[in-house]
């Protein structure tokens, strides 16, 4: 496989992304990890505002990283007000709506707002490893750590299928909208939306089936066969890279000993 | 007043990557207007501003005198039908039908009126029979008819197609040329078309729009743009065969030749005034 595949980065402008991959995957891991394990709001919190300073300094528009996080972000605050009215016992106030009665709990803010800090921290960590590391380089790395082949696979899979889905329904959704001429009802917006969403899987399936079949065309041994590595990682790590990398990835370690010694 | 009249156009992608800079365009009705340029010349870009899909980041398109913004979109695709490179990603029915009664949910149309519309539209579109059939399961030159069938059932006044023959088999092109000239001509409908294909255009083009990087680089009937060798060259596009093997024959004789033919036809006229006057 060419090497240039392997060295290229999404934004060589950036000295982030211009470090090692395999630097870059640990490091960013680490940082998903440890904000999946932190036990304090604080460390959660800062864990999330070191992400944003990471993703500052790949020069890439807000707005990308927004929308990459807004789903996630609308789940955390989900999160939030599930475990606010939901968990405790000392009464923080209380609500009525309708025949409802809310009343949130003092544990169920502090353990909720820990909940939601962790997965924004969490899901921004891995936003800026997908906007600073290409995903072979990626994947590479995790099968490079011993990860169960079966789970690089999988997580490759999703991305490419992920991908694919996207770029479908974006044309669909075109498609769609240039044969509207006409308010349409409630009723046929609901079965317009079914049809395009049934199909955005199938033709999905199909176009990820023809890629798979360029890939294995192409030499990739779909993880049954021994897995060579690319010329790239059978290279050792530059040694400027990996300094690098220890005194990045010491940070979000130490946030995960001093979580459990505080 | 131009039916379709697009006035100093620019649009740049988010990312900056100015996809059309000051294209500027007059379509009259009943016209057939080809848009000839390499990949990333802003065809297809082109295409999405006069059907509303994307609004220009400077500059103005008019369909009829009505201006391409939010509140007319419905108007506006009412008018001008788009027909996608990639038949697959237009159909999302489960039946023919279906898919070509979908553009005329929004309008107040009786159970009648819409399956006269649709059987009309299906029988125009050469392909009657084929209403309860899943659009998956045709072939590539069958799936660009029920595509055509679907926007032609709006009845549009002008047809826009990104690349009408791309991954059609020989049969397929001829037979897709054919329907577009016949529906061009019987129903008066005015056809804009993008390809790379310039075999194809000659048959389909009475103007001929050349396109690069964003830029118009040259305009003028089908005739007129194909004599232009050296700018057709020179943005990495080439003749259509027939002008080129003409071209080459003209020049290994030393034949002085004022208009290169474009066609068939045109050649086989070409070749026999040649060896005529050469016998005589």
């Amino acid at each position: 496989m060419d090497l240039n595949v392997f060295k290229s980065v999404e934004n060589s402008e950036s000295s982030l992304s211009r470090l090692d991959g395999r630097v870059k995957t640990v490091f960013f891991l680490t940082g998903v990890v440890a904000s999946a394990v932190v036990t304090r709001w604080y460390l959660a919190l800062a864990l999330w505002l070191f992400a944003l300073v990471l993703f500052s300094t790949l020069r890439y528009s807000w707005r990308y990283l927004a929308i990459r996080l807004i789903m996630p972000f609308g789940i955390a605050w989900l999160v939030l007000l599930t475990v606010l009215f939901t968990n405790g016992s000392n009464p923080l106030w209380a609500i009525q709506l309708g025949p409802f009665h809310f009343t949130a709990y003092q544990e169920g803010l502090s353990r909720g707002i820990l909940i939601m800090l962790r997965i924004m921290a969490a899901v921004t960590w891995a936003g800026a490893l997908s906007f600073s590391t290409p995903m072979v380089e990626a994947l590479e790395t995790l099968r490079a750590c011993k990860l169960p082949a079966v789970m690089v696979d999988i997580a490759n899979l999703m991305g490419r299928y992920v991908y694919i889905i996207n770029d479908t329904a974006h044309k669909m959704h075109d498609a769609q909208i240039s044969r509207t001429t006409g308010k349409l009802s409630w009723m046929e917006r609901m079965r317009a939306l079914g049809l395009i969403g049934s199909n955005i899987i199938f033709t999905s399936l199909d176009r990820s089936e023809r890629i798979y079949e360029a890939m294995l065309a192409r030499g990739y041994d779909d993880g049954s066969g021994d897995h060579k590595p690319p010329p790239y990682f059978r290279e050792p790590i530059p040694s400027a890279d990996l300094r690098k990398g220890i005194l990045l990835t010491a940070l979000p370690v130490a946030m995960i000993v001093l979580s459990f010694l505080v | 007043m131009s039916l379709i009249d697009v006035q100093n156009v620019a649009y740049a992608y988010r990312g900056g990557v100015d996809a059309l800079k000051g294209v500027s365009l007059q379509v009259e009705k009943g016209e057939r207007i080809a848009i000839l340029g390499p990949n990333g010349a802003g065809k297809s870009t082109l295409f999405r501003l006069l059907n509303g899909l994307l609004l220009p980041t400077a500059g103005t398109v008019a369909i009829d005198g009505l201006p391409v913004e939010r509140k007319n979109f419905h108007k506006i695709r009412a008018r001008v039908g788009m027909v996608f490179q990639d038949s697959d990603d237009q159909l999302f029915n489960s039946t023919v039908r279906q898919e070509v009664a979908y553009g005329l949910a929004g309008r107040k149309l009786s159970d009648a009126e819409r399956d006269d519309t649709v059987e009309w539209a299906l029988s125009v579109a050469g392909i009657s029979g084929y209403g309860k059939r899943s659009p998956h399961n045709l072939s590539g030159g069958e799936k660009k008819r029920v595509a055509l069938a679907s926007v032609l059932a709006m009845k549009p006044d002008v047809l826009v197609l990104d690349e009408p023959t791309a991954a059609l088999d020989p049969h397929g092109v001829t037979s897709i040329i054919r329907l577009l000239n016949e529906i061009n001509q019987e129903l008066g409908i005015t056809l804009i078309f993008a390809s790379h294909d310039t075999d194809v255009t000659p048959l389909l083009a009475d103007r001929v729009l050349l396109m690069h990087k964003g830029e118009v680089v040259l305009a003028g009937t089908t005739a007129e743009v194909f004599q232009k060798r050296d700018v057709v060259r020179s943005i990495g596009l080439r003749l259509p065969r027939v002008a080129h093997l003409a071209e080459i024959l003209a020049r290994d004789c030393g034949l002085e030749v004022d208009e290169l033919p474009l066609t068939i036809g045109q050649a086989r006229e070409f070749f026999r005034h040649h060896c005529t006057s050469r016998r005589s």
